[in-house]
């Protein structure tokens, strides 16, 4: 984590660098700044959860703060979501848990669609796994 | 030899040609003036009919000041041959006229510096403290002499003079104007304290912009990396790219599914 973290700190000082040509150059890497930002914030607090794992409350606390990072990809967030889930499920605030489920379903079809898009690949790595392993025993 | 005997063969005349004649022909074919030297010190690399690409990047005016500034025995022996004309091609032209009259009033402001320096000291009519200020004077010319000896000076591109003037930090960075780009860095972002962290990357960017790439022989290098935009704009390119940027998000994004 910490090296992620001196990566998107690096691609902020690089960003100031930048010769844009056109306006939409401008506007992604604008865009790209933004997502860095929260970014750094998530890793941030995942590594303050880390050092907070034994206290559960305190754990409980972090991982429902990670929560209210703008992410980009819909998997980060429902992934953040379920461990802040967990995480309230153990100290037996069902009502924040019950929230986090909520806001989990808006993610549901995304994430299955993601899920089916591994499973085929996985598939697919498989039999080329073992279509590899056969040409070399012949 | 055979067109000649094939055409007087046609005309009904017969002349016998000398091999001796027609060697006299290929010497005369050859360019009038010989090859003569224009500084006939270390430097004998440089030749007025050898023009080069190489040549240009060298001999420049401060390289040449340089060397013209040197001991009287240049003037003598080598100093007559100073012709560089202007076909080169890339724009280096040296008068015989100015520069001569340039060199000589340089000349003169050191000899007159030196009697100055020298005639504070005729009061007392100490020999040795003259010597010892001649002394120093020999050494001062000689070290900068030595310092000046092995650079080799490059003309200014005429991409920096149209990139010279502009806001934006990362074009001043690639040209190499580091106080501008702090300047720019401080009234435009507000960056004014903690430069440190900046500076390994500012050094990255500066030497990713530049680069040797040869493509014809008798053309400079290119050194000064440019790109074209979707408006047919020319603008310089760092080593900072939204591709190289998107990359190093890219590392770090997917390992985030593992959370």
């Amino acid at each position: 984590m910490q090296e992620a973290l001196e990566i998107f700190r690096d691609i902020i000082k690089y960003s100031i660098f930048f010769i844009a040509a056109d306006k939409s150059e401008e506007n992604t890497v604008r865009e790209l700044i933004s997502s860095c930002t929260e970014y750094i914030y998530l890793t941030k607090l995942s590594l303050i959860s880390d050092t907070v794992k034994s206290d559960k409350i305190k754990y409980a606390e972090v991982c429902s703060i990670m929560t209210a990072c703008n992410l980009d990809s819909s998997m980060h967030r429902f992934l953040i979501l379920k461990s802040a889930k967990a995480a309230c499920k153990s100290i037996g605030n069902y009502i924040t848990a019950s929230m986090f489920i909520k806001k989990m379903l808006i993610y549901e079809k995304e994430v299955i669609k993601y899920i089916r898009y591994i499973f085929n690949n996985l598939a697919v790595f498989e039999f080329q796994k073992s279509f590899r392993s056969s040409k070399a025993r012949v | 030899m055979q067109t000649i005997e094939d055409n007087t063969r046609s005309i009904g005349k017969e002349i016998n040609l000398n091999q001796m004649d027609v060697e006299e022909i290929d010497n005369r074919v050859r360019p009038s003036v010989p090859l003569k030297p224009i500084i006939s010190l270390k430097n004998k690399e440089y030749h007025t009919n050898w023009v080069t690409h190489t040549e240009i990047r060298r001999v420049v005016q401060s390289n040449l000041d340089n060397i013209l500034n040197q001991t009287d025995e240049t003037a003598d022996s080598g100093l007559g041959g100073l012709q560089i004309d202007s076909s080169t091609g890339f724009g280096f032209t040296l008068g015989e006229g100015s520069k001569k009259e340039e060199t000589a009033v340089s000349k003169d402001k050191v000899e007159e510096q030196k009697k100055k320096i020298e005639s504070k000291w005729d009061d007392e009519e100490d020999e040795d403290d003259d010597e010892e200020i001649k002394r120093i004077i020999e050494e001062k010319s000689k070290s900068v002499k030595n310092m000046n000896e092995g650079l080799t000076i490059k003309q200014d591109d005429h991409i920096y003079s149209q990139f010279e003037r502009s806001s934006v930090p990362g074009i001043q960075l690639a040209i190499g104007n580091i106080r501008m780009t702090l300047n720019y860095l401080m009234s435009q972002l507000g960056i004014g304290s903690n430069l440190e962290q900046l500076k390994p990357i500012m050094k990255e960017v500066y030497m990713s912009s530049y680069s040797q790439i040869k493509l014809i022989p008798c053309l400079p290098v290119n050194e000064f990396l440019l790109r074209q935009t979707k408006n047919r704009l020319v603008m310089p390119q760092n080593g900072v790219s939204i591709q190289n940027m998107k990359k190093l998000f890219n590392v770090y994004y997917f390992k985030f599914y593992s959370i």
